[in-house]
């Protein structure tokens, strides 16, 4: 035996700040709940405006909130089931401090509207290199600790945790791949629908393995802790962890149903979705029937409350996951609130209550003294609960009745329900009902503030020391490379190599390979699965090898993200960034793209753009016409993939508060932009956008625009040299004729302003290039052609 | 142009592949558990694990504070 003394030091550090970072997100919550039931609270100031707010708050949510507590379970459980102190302290605290100065930092950028626009992914380029330098630190350390451990074996919280680890480092860095334009700025390598599907096949990963397998994990941990008895079904939580793994990587696509994704992409995504209840309820039983036998606890215990609460939200974010992926479901659900109740239920019912039964329990433990106030906790525990009942609730009915609000035809088959913000309007009790459940769920946490600093003031901190037995030989460096090339390792290999020689086989001999891949498979069925003991034996073997089972977690979370993501990417090999007319006549099926494929911006329509990306507009306004009648009516003809083909980042969004915005351009003039972005309730009474009356004021550098274009022109846009040689020219120019435009209607505004940029932009959606300079006059002005269009690739227009 | 590229591209077989490497590794995962996991007193100290730490049940840390 020796003795070990765990940092329970780090564990304190991090469930302190999931307390300070919890306040603040749901703070910056109820606030821009607030500005959705009364605009006013847009205060008129820039950075505390709702596009602005918004990404703060789910970022503070997801990662300052549930990743500190994530973080303080995991410093907690893997010291104990690993019977070892964490390896290095400095790794510790280095990941501690440098995880807070990322929050920090988001907190600051995001309100001065420095963001990659990609949901959940917003920060720029300096944020996210420091994030990826962070994670590795902890991956280093947690690894270091899983060598160096007192226990053979891995149980199994502590395969969700090596999960999360390799899965949140490939995701984080694949979508934040950008070119950096400045220290603020940079664009996604990615553009439209690639963007569009690797953003969210980091998006739902994110939510998958950041906001579900970790905190499954502790589910694992501190359910048995707080229940006093093993996990139900060990068994059961084999085949969760690797079925939930393996699928869940496939689902991103749900979040793209209808858009302009490939509908191979679309369907795959789909199925695996519905596929996702099986093992998400097996996980969730498995939890709650945890506590069999010891459900009288539930009555007194505010720790097995939280519990049974947040694992019954699971099941219920795990239901309506997979049922709001079913097509027609989405068809309505989609773009609507249905989706904001959906990921709070997830956020704040599921990853909240955890948190907040975890902290319950181990707070007390870490002080050595009993919680300052059971009491206060059960009141917290029952305000937190009708909160976010509310919450959810709201949601619900707002969001399927706005789904029918803007279906509903009428016998002639036209829109009921032309006017858009009238469905907004409807929906405003429900977000009143929804901002009151956010103030009873933030009110309900200050109880936890004040139990856990009067609980910390009665004990003392306990660093606590315990006798293990002295550990085997090492696990991880005797016989991994054996384990590599064991026969069932081999199998796996030979089932892998045999599946991309089926995919890259001709159609005479895939069948053939096909074949051999059943029979190596039936082979290894009868050559291990028969043999029951080799089968046991080796699994066994690698669930004491961190390596060896890091390793099979990254297989299987690849397999699924390179056969969706693949396919979209090489696509764009195939389409030429320009067509002719000569390129027409050789392949008439051209003409088709032709007429949609989109043509770059002008220099101030780009620059508008980024003003749009950093406003934060896409969080209320899509730009993704779906091929539904109803959509075709209130908004034109639907999306086409080639007409976003050039957006870095897309912004095809993904919740209409607001208008789609895909074919705005020519169908108000330029003093209706201008009001109403001064005002929207001088051209739309009811609307509850926030004023942008700072775009008058403020005015953009052009060159910073050249320099810009030349970035994009790296990542494949066709910029031609004569277009980032004439930037300045035309930006100027196209600027001028804006400005001249709205002085003819008595509106002065400075042709640098960010107005001006924006309007440009907001009046080339859905429209080919537009003059950059006053037409000549002619005998017939009416007829002249525009006297520059840039840039000068060819091509028809859009509409 | 987009629409022909994946209405005949081989690349769509992809998702097929990893369709069937999903369902082969899922199956070996499966007959691990039902044939391999049959040592109930292995499987029942594995389950155990978060029980058999340091201290406490009753909120009273019995470890010595370093």
């Amino acid at each position: 035996m020796k003795s070990v003394t765990y940092d329970d030091g780090i564990v304190r550090a991090f469930t302190g700040v999931t307390v300070l970072w919890g306040i603040v997100g749901f703070l910056v919550g109820v606030i821009v709940a607030a500005q959705l039931s009364f605009w006013q609270a847009n205060f008129g100031v820039e950075w505390l405006s709702f596009g602005r707010l918004r990404p703060l708050h789910t970022n503070a949510a997801i990662f300052a909130f549930v990743g500190n507590g994530m973080f303080a379970g995991i410093y907690y459980s893997t010291q104990r089931l690993l019977k070892v102190r964490m390896a290095n302290d400095m790794l510790s605290w280095a990941h501690f401090w440098g995880y807070q100065l990322i929050i920090v930092l988001a907190a600051v950028t995001l309100p001065l509207g420095l963001t990659q626009s990609k949901e959940y992914a917003e920060l720029i380029w300096p944020i996210d290199l420091l994030v990826v330098a962070v994670w590795v630190i902890f991956a280093a350390n947690f690894f270091w600790t899983v060598a160096i451990r007192n226990e053979k074996n891995l149980y199994v919280a502590l395969w969700f945790y090596i999960a999360t680890i390799v899965t949140i480092a490939v995701l984080y860095i694949v979508n934040n791949l950008q070119l950096p334009t400045s220290l603020t700025h940079g664009y996604s390598i990615f553009g439209g629908v690639q963007d569009a599907l690797v953003q969210w096949w980091y998006g739902h990963n994110a939510v998958a393995f950041f906001l579900t397998t970790p905190i499954l994990g502790l589910m694992y941990y501190f359910m048995p802790k707080a229940a006093e008895r093993p996990v139900y079904s060990y068994r059961l939580s084999v085949v969760h962890f690797w079925s939930l793994v393996f699928i869940y990587i496939w689902a991103g696509p749900h979040h793209l149903l209808y858009t302009a994704l490939p509908d191979w992409a679309q369907t795959l995504g789909m199925i695996f979705s519905v596929m996702l209840w099986a093992p998400s309820w097996g996980g969730m039983l498995n939890g709650l029937l945890t506590l069999r036998g010891a459900w009288d606890k539930l009555r007194t215990d505010p720790v097995i409350k939280f519990f049974v609460v947040a694992v019954t939200f699971y099941g219920m974010s795990t239901f309506e996951g997979p049922l709001l992926s079913i097509k027609s479901v989405n068809a309505l659900g989609h773009y609507t609130d249905w989706i904001i109740g959906h990921v709070h239920g997830g956020t704040l019912g599921w990853n909240g209550f955890m948190a907040f039964g975890m902290i319950y329990w181990l707070w007390p433990r870490l002080y050595g003294t009993k919680l300052y106030s059971v009491r206060l906790a059960e009141t917290h525990f029952w305000l937190a609960t009708v909160g976010i009942l509310m919450y959810v609730v709201s949601m619900w009915v707002s969001g399927v009745s706005q789904g029918l609000f803007w279906r509903a035809l009428d016998a002639e088959g036209f829109l009921r329900y032309p006017d858009f913000v009238e469905g907004l309007t409807n929906s405003r009790a429900m977000y009143q009902a929804r901002l009151a459940g956010g103030v009873l769920y933030l009110g309900s946490a200050f109880l936890l503030v004040w139990n856990v600093i009067m609980t910390a003031r009665r004990g003392q901190p306990v660093n606590v020391t315990v006798q293990v037995p002295v550990r085997a030989p090492a696990p991880d460096s005797a016989g991994a490379w054996a384990l590599m090339t064991s026969a069932p390792m081999l199998l796996i290999t030979a089932i892998i190599v045999l599946g991309i020689w089926f995919g890259v086989a001709g159609p005479m001999v895939s069948p053939v390979v096909l074949a051999l891949l059943i029979v190596v498979c039936v082979a290894g069925i009868i050559s291990y699965g028969l043999q029951k003991q080799r089968w046991g034996h080796w699994y066994g073997l690698v669930e004491r090898h961190g390596f060896v089972f890091t390793i099979l977690v990254l297989l299987a979370i690849l397999v699924g993200g390179v056969v969706e993501i693949v396919p979209t990417l090489v696509v764009t090999e195939k389409v030429p960034a320009a067509i002719t007319d000569e390129m027409i006549a050789e392949d008439p099926a051209l003409a088709e793209t032709a007429q949609w494929i989109q043509q770059p911006y002008s220099p101030l329509e780009l620059a508008g753009r980024d003003v749009y990306i950093a406003e934060g507009c896409y969080v209320c306004h899509s730009q993704m016409v779906r091929p539904f009648r109803h959509e075709v009516l209130r908004y034109g003809e639907y999306s086409r993939l080639e007409e976003t083909i050039f957006d870095h980042p897309f912004q095809w969004g993904s919740k209409r508060t607001g208008l789609d915005l895909a074919r705005l351009g020519g169908k108000y003039d330029n003093l209706w932009h201008y009001l109403h972005l001064m005002d929207p309730r001088s051209t739309s009474p009811a609307s509850i956008m926030p004023a942008y009356t700072h775009f008058k004021d403020q005015t953009l550098d052009p060159t910073v625009t050249v320099a810009r274009m030349g970035a994009l022109a790296r990542l494949g846009v066709p910029y031609a040299d004569e277009d980032l040689r004439l930037a300045v020219q035309r930006y100027e120019s196209q600027a001028q004729l804006v400005a001249d435009d709205l002085a003819a209607k008595n509106v002065t505004v400075d042709p640098a302003s960010k107005m001006v940029a924006v309007i440009a932009y907001l009046q080339r959606l859905g429209r080919g290039p537009q003059p950059l300079a006053p037409a000549p006059v002619t005998a017939d002005a009416g007829g002249a052609p525009p006297a520059d269009v840039a840039p000068s690739a060819p091509g028809a227009e859009g509409e | 142009m987009f629409q022909d590229f994946f209405a005949r591209s081989e690349m769509l077989i992809w998702p097929l592949v990893g369709l069937l490497i999903f369902i082969a590794i899922f199956a070996g995962m499966l007959a691990y558990t039902f044939f391999g996991l049959r040592d109930r007193r292995k499987i029942d100290e594995i389950a155990a694990l978060p029980l058999a730490d340091d201290y406490e049940n009753d909120g009273q840390a019995e470890g010595r504070a370093s």
